[in-house]
């Protein structure tokens, strides 16, 4: 199979969704040229600045008017430069676009996708390098997709496009440039659906996003030591393949949750949760979550080393697990 | 109102208790703290009170049956009160009942296997699940995890062994072979338990000595007659040994103790239990603070320990005070002999029967009495030399008893 980058196979889904469909179109802070991750870049010359259009730097507009527009029953695609802009336009995203569906009684609904890229960067300091999953966990009425390859992200953009409801499509900064197999012939990737990248019997490592790789990387250190790991991306954390990660768990008896967003109120905390909630005989040890510290993301990066897990941190702690 | 009567938790190491009598019969009126029936657990006999004043409706259980705690064992209500005792079986096991109230009773008895004990064995929800569905005894499994903690891995790892062990004993069923066939009473279940994991968990090594007891048999014989006159009791060796060992434990702290996790916990008492043989079974009530207490003081708690104990009426925490223990067969006439720990104590010391030996004393052979004396210790808490110290000293404290007082 041939392989494209990340940023090229989202290009792909935003290219493909609006040849098929012509409400769709995508604007937002500087996408006529394609800054700052390149996602957007070209699209201008097939679909024309009608569909392909820059706007002011000010995010409130941006999420306001494609809540407008989707209410119209155009299908937009704003880009949001940073997740950590995001908090400007939660009053649109969470209290407008996620509400009025069920407030109206479901006499109109909001198609729109925001993207907006996560996580790290590199030296992008504290207000540039956040993620913020599990802010929008806890708003019913949004789904929120968190794609951590190629593949994943062209599939599951395609769905949210497709979706009737307000999707928070939050990408990651690192992943942008990595490549992976993507199919050449269309392909959906539904929402609620997690992947197993990696089947083990000594525990289950749920990871989201660009800890998918990270989670993958500590397996094969581990697998030298003998533990075997399952490696789970939920992919979506709205809705979340709660089955998948129960079974899982049930099978290896032991979890633990990757993430790159701090720790506390995190989408860990939520999946340790419901695995205690709902299979906790199975359990052999207890459950770990490895997250970001809880601090602002620093902008030096030695600093900045220490804030993230990484594949060395997952391997630590998994040692310590299987010796509980 | 309906009232249950249930079985109460005597004690962390308890998950079942034998029905030995029922002391009222359905219909019979009973107040509330009267005594209704008598359980006996792995430790005690005891007798459980009516928690109200009522008719008693539903007897649940049959006399010898085990229950596990927390189970109901009979109703108490008013006189003409509908009662439906179907609530109380819990769907458990069939079997036929002993006795019926107003109410039809279905039939039911409660499961005799003992509950995997959920409180001082550290396991994880899973070994927990697993041992709960399995009926195994979590505490007959020795923990590879952090302090002890049972993992799925050991529970795995007993019951392969379990399994090659049952394949590998000789069939049980040959005709002819067996005779009886006795089910373990919960004491002898708890001996089993305990002892084996005892011998297997903590190193023993045992130290031996004799002692000239000359002088300690003319101290009882001056005080004696005093003190039963004063109490009416036999003053016997094992109280001026309860005392002596009791007085020199003062300066071994180390022997006072246990191992918990890798520490050692010194016990702020000593409390020298006293090993007692019933028909079946044996206990080991504690004399508590016995370093503080006058010989007079300890024969008279010896004895009535020692007849409690005949009767079952020793009380939890009168078996489980015991810091240190005392071990003597000298009355069945065995010369010296060894004792397993008695957990989680880190000594044990076996005292043999006192009798005229020919010994060498200043070049010349005299008749003395002498004891043998073993002492039994938890190598992973102290070594060779602290035991041989303080069976030192005890020997000397024994052979010069008056340095007690």
């Amino acid at each position: 199979m041939r392989e494209i980058k990340y940023a090229e196979a989202l290009r792909e889904a935003l290219a493909e969704e609006m040849r098929r469909d012509e409400r769709v179109f995508v604007f937002g802070e500087d996408v006529e040229l394609g800054y700052a991750f390149t996602v957007c870049k070209g699209l201008i010359d097939e679909f024309g600045p009608e569909r392909v259009f820059d706007t002011p730097i000010c995010e409130q507009t941006i999420v306001g008017v494609a809540v407008g527009s989707s209410m119209m029953g155009m299908r937009p695609v704003p880009e949001i430069q940073f997740c950590d802009l995001l908090p400007l336009c939660m009053d649109q995203i969470c209290n407008q676009a996620a509400k009025l569906r069920y407030m109206s009684g479901g006499q109109v609904s909001f198609p729109l996708v925001v993207r907006s890229p996560a996580g790290r960067w590199g030296g992008f300091a504290a207000q540039h390098s956040q993620t913020l999953d599990a802010w929008f966990m806890n708003v019913p009425g949004l789904k929120v997709a968190v794609p951590a390859t190629p593949y994943d992200a062209k599939g599951l953009l395609k769905a949210a496009i497709r979706d009737e409801d307000p999707v928070l499509f939050i990408e990651r900064k690192l992943l942008y440039q990595i490549p992976g197999p993507v199919p050449e012939e269309e392909y959906i990737v539904s929402f609620g659906e997690a992947r197993t990248h990696r089947e083990g019997s000594d525990l289950t490592i749920v990871a989201i996003g660009r800890m998918v790789g990270i989670a993958l990387e500590a397996s094969e250190v581990l697998e030298r030591e003998g533990v075997t790991a399952t490696v789970l991306d939920p992919r979506t954390l709205i809705p979340l393949d709660k089955k998948a990660i129960l079974e899982s768990v049930t099978k290896t008896h032991r979890a633990v949750i990757v993430e790159e967003g701090p720790k506390t109120g995190g989408v860990g905390g939520e999946i340790a949760a419901l695995i205690a909630e709902e299979v906790l005989d199975s359990l052999d040890a207890p459950i770990r979550r490895i997250a970001a510290l809880d601090a602002p993301i620093p902008f030096n990066s030695a600093l900045e080393d220490s804030v993230f897990p990484n594949a060395h941190r997952v391997v630590e702690v998994v040692r310590d697990l299987m010796s509980f | 109102m309906a009232t249950e009567v249930t079985i109460p938790n005597l004690g962390y190491t308890m998950t079942v208790a034998k029905i030995l009598r029922w002391l009222k019969s359905v219909g019979d009126t009973v107040e509330a703290g009267e005594t209704l029936l008598e359980i006996e657990t792995d430790k005690v006999t005891y007798g459980i009170e009516s928690p109200a004043t009522g008719i008693v409706k539903a007897l649940v259980v049959n006399e010898g049956e085990e229950v596990p705690v927390g189970g109901v064992v009979a109703i108490v209500g008013a006189a003409d009160e509908e009662i439906d005792v179907g609530l109380y079986r819990n769907g458990e096991k069939e079997k036929p009942a002993v006795e019926v109230g107003r109410a039809r009773l279905p039939q039911g008895a409660p499961p005799t296997a003992p509950r995997p004990m959920r409180n001082g064995v550290p396991a994880s929800p899973l070994v927990r699940k697993v041992a709960r569905d399995k009926g195994i005894d979590l505490s007959l499994i020795r923990g590879s995890g952090r302090s002890g903690r049972i993992r799925m891995a050991d529970l795995e790892k007993y019951l392969r062994e379990f399994k090659q062990a049952r394949a590998g004993a000789p069939p049980t069923n040959e005709p002819g072979e067996i005779a009886e066939i006795i089910p373990m009473t919960p004491i002898r279940r708890t001996i089993a338990q305990r002892l084996s994991q005892s011998s297997h968990d903590a190193p023993h090594f045992n130290l031996f000595t004799e002692v000239d007891m000359a002088e300690a048999i003319k101290l009882r014989e001056i005080v004696r007659e005093k003190i039963e006159w004063k109490t009416g009791v036999k003053l016997s060796l094992n109280d001026i040994y309860i005392k002596t060992v009791a007085a020199v434990l003062g300066d071994y702290p180390r022997l006072n103790a246990r191992l918990e996790g890798d520490q050692i916990e010194v016990f702020r008492n000593i409390n020298i239990g006293l090993a007692v043989a019933l028909d079946d079974g044996l206990i080991v009530p504690a004399i508590e603070k016995a370093d503080r207490k006058s010989l007079w003081q300890i024969a008279t708690e010896r004895k009535d320990l020692v007849e409690r104990a005949r009767n079952g009426r020793l009380s939890l925490h009168e078996l489980e005070r015991g810091t240190f223990t005392i071990s003597n067969l000298g009355m069945y006439d065995i010369v010296a002999f060894t004792s397993i720990l008695n957990p989680p104590q880190t000594g044990i010391l076996s005292i043999g029967k006192t009798m005229d030996r020919p010994i060498v004393r200043d070049g010349s052979v005299v008749i003395r009495p002498m004891v043998a004396m073993t002492l039994a210790v938890d190598h992973r808490v102290v070594d060779g030399a602290v035991g041989a110290r303080f069976l030192r000293d005890l020997k000397s404290a024994l052979e010069n008893p008056y340095l007690l007082f």
